[in-house]
């Protein structure tokens, strides 16, 4: 190709082959992967459909929600059953006890004393295109017919469309989703068209609707690129809603709990002042 | 619509970077600067950063564009010391930045500074406080706060405001600390990790207090009531429980009846 000042530039084409898309649709499902304990795996072999029985089930996506529920949930009287991994690399820091902003592993928890109420904790971004798979493995092994879902998540205010300035709605946040089979009302405001909730969070609330479970989704818009108390604390008033109401463990240390939460996603990043 | 995104995105960048406070009072000019919790392996990063004998600064945003502003503003103080034998004034030395900060935001290939500082400086014509942004606006101010959270504290400075002439300097500082703790959630404290202080005066070049020297300023407002520091955010809350109007940034039980309305819109 020759270009104004009449250098040749190589091209490079766009064409592509039809074998490379059969492959990386391949890849997709088997990035994933689920791994139980093993009482958990005996557990499920000896009911009827192969699942464990769920009541409630929560969802956590991100280091806010899933700070959230460390701090007011899964903070004492819960046990790991399982574990997703997804797209782990050589070179990623695991700690596999969420000690580390990097880590990327996904917890199952169950409640020692209330063996059907479920908490996953996924503390980090799962791309788009591995959500329907992450979803798909976790909730074909989980019973929840008669169960109450609730999924957290968060994401930023630049992402949010309203014809109100973003600095006039007092960020941060909360808005609500809510599938067709849940008859309450949730704690927020549903969220305003145009905006749609994306990912994860989407991805399980989708899941839900179409199984006609009932669930709702709260997504927290933040204007804080660290994770920061006051995005913390706008979940705070979720510790009312169905099911958390029942999962919860009272936390008297959740102020020394939530600031070394914050602290360990700040000490990391250096780049503003 | 006429909007030019790069600049605005670049004032974004100093809502990314912690609080900080500029007072000033008929005899000195003070910052007060909230310093995020750092790596116990390095050394804390400066907020405040002093620019001459007379001028200093706290900055808020992309730390390496505030080094690189910085140097610029320390090398035209040496300059103007060496060609006139005499400080820079404070308002010539904002008004190059400006113009400095003007360039990149019109030049292909370059992006505005993502930086805002406070300037705290005192000269012939008395103690001033300016505030730069990466718009490459300035603006001379009797008080104010840039970075995360800092509206409240541009609240309580607005209140107070009338007091600040008159001030002695410890009373001066006590407003700055106060104002600097608006921005803090109930949870944390003012502390000597958290917290620098930089003072300028009629007879006072300019000079930092970090870590152990802070505790002295600390420990004037120690143990007073904060105020009830609720946000904006739940003020409205509360007010929407009683089912009046459709503020969105509702956080609270939504009220069925007004849900409703809020899904016709």
């Amino acid at each position: 190709m020759a270009t104004f000042f009449g250098e040749i530039l190589p091209v490079i084409s766009r064409a592509v082959d039809d074998d490379d898309d059969d492959e990386s649709f391949e890849n997709l499902e088997t990035y994933v992967k689920i791994k139980w304990k093993k009482e958990a795996q005996e557990e499920m072999e000896l009911t009827k459909d192969k699942k464990l029985q769920a009541n409630a089930f929560v969802l956590a996506v991100g280091p806010a929600a899933t700070g959230f529920t460390q701090t007011y949930v899964t903070h004492k009287n819960y046990e790991i059953i399982g574990a997703m991994f997804c797209g782990m690399k050589e070179d990623d820091v695991n700690t596999f006890g969420q000690m580390s902003p990097t880590d990327k592993t996904c917890y199952i928890y169950r409640k020692c004393d209330y063996p059907s109420a479920l908490v996953c904790e996924c503390n980090y971004d799962i791309r788009p295109e591995y959500a329907h798979s992450f979803v798909n493995q976790l909730m074909s092994c989980l019973n929840l017919c008669e169960g109450h879902v609730v999924i957290f998540g968060s994401t930023f205010t630049s992402e949010y469309k309203s014809d109100v300035p973003t600095s006039d709605m007092n960020p941060p946040f909360m808005r609500a989703l809510k599938t067709a089979s849940f008859l309450g009302t949730p704690m927020a405001p549903y969220l305003e068209q145009p905006n749609v909730a994306t990912g994860l969070p989407a991805q399980m609330l989708t899941y839900c609707h179409i199984h006609k479970l009932n669930a709702v989704l709260y997504m927290c818009y933040t204007d804080s690129i660290h994770l920061d108390f006051a995005t913390l604390k706008t979940f705070q008033p979720l510790i009312e809603s169905t099911p958390v109401k029942y999962m919860r463990e009272e936390n008297k240390k959740a102020s020394e709990t939530l600031k070394k939460i914050v602290d360990l996603h700040t000490k990391h990043s250096t780049l503003y002042m | 619509q006429g909007r030019i995104h790069q600049i605005e995105y670049a004032m974004e960048a100093v809502k990314q970077g912690s609080a900080t406070v500029g007072l000033k009072s008929k005899s000195h000019a003070i910052l007060v600067a909230l310093k995020r919790a750092s790596s116990e392996l390095a050394a804390h990063q400066k907020k405040i950063i002093p620019i001459d004998d007379h001028i200093g600064v706290s900055i808020a945003g992309l730390t390496a564009d505030a080094r690189l502003l910085s140097n610029f503003m320390r090398s035209e103080c040496l300059n103007s010391r060496y060609a006139y034998d005499s400080p820079l004034p404070v308002s010539r030395l904002v008004s190059a930045v400006g113009n400095k900060s003007q360039i990149p935001t019109q030049r292909y290939g370059r992006r505005p500074f993502g930086v805002g500082l406070l300037v705290a400086g005192y000269d012939d014509q008395g103690p001033h406080i300016y505030q730069t942004c990466p718009s490459a606006n300035y603006y001379d101010c009797k008080a104010m706060a840039i970075g995360a959270r800092s509206q409240s504290a541009r609240t309580y400075v607005e209140k107070h405001l009338d007091k600040f002439l008159e001030c002695s300097l410890d009373e001066l500082i006590k407003h700055g600390l106060r104002a600097l703790r608006e921005t803090l959630p109930q949870e944390v404290e003012l502390t000597t990790k958290n917290c620098s202080l930089g003072i300028v005066g009629k007879d006072m070049e300019f000079t930092i207090y970090d870590d152990d020297d802070v505790q002295k300023y600390l420990a004037m407002i120690e143990g007073e009531e904060r105020s009830r520091a609720a946000p904006p955010a739940d003020q409205a809350a509360m007010d929407t429980q009683e089912g009046e109007g459709q503020q969105p940034a509702d956080p609270q039980p939504a009220d069925p009846a007004v849900e409703e309305q809020g899904m016709e819109h």
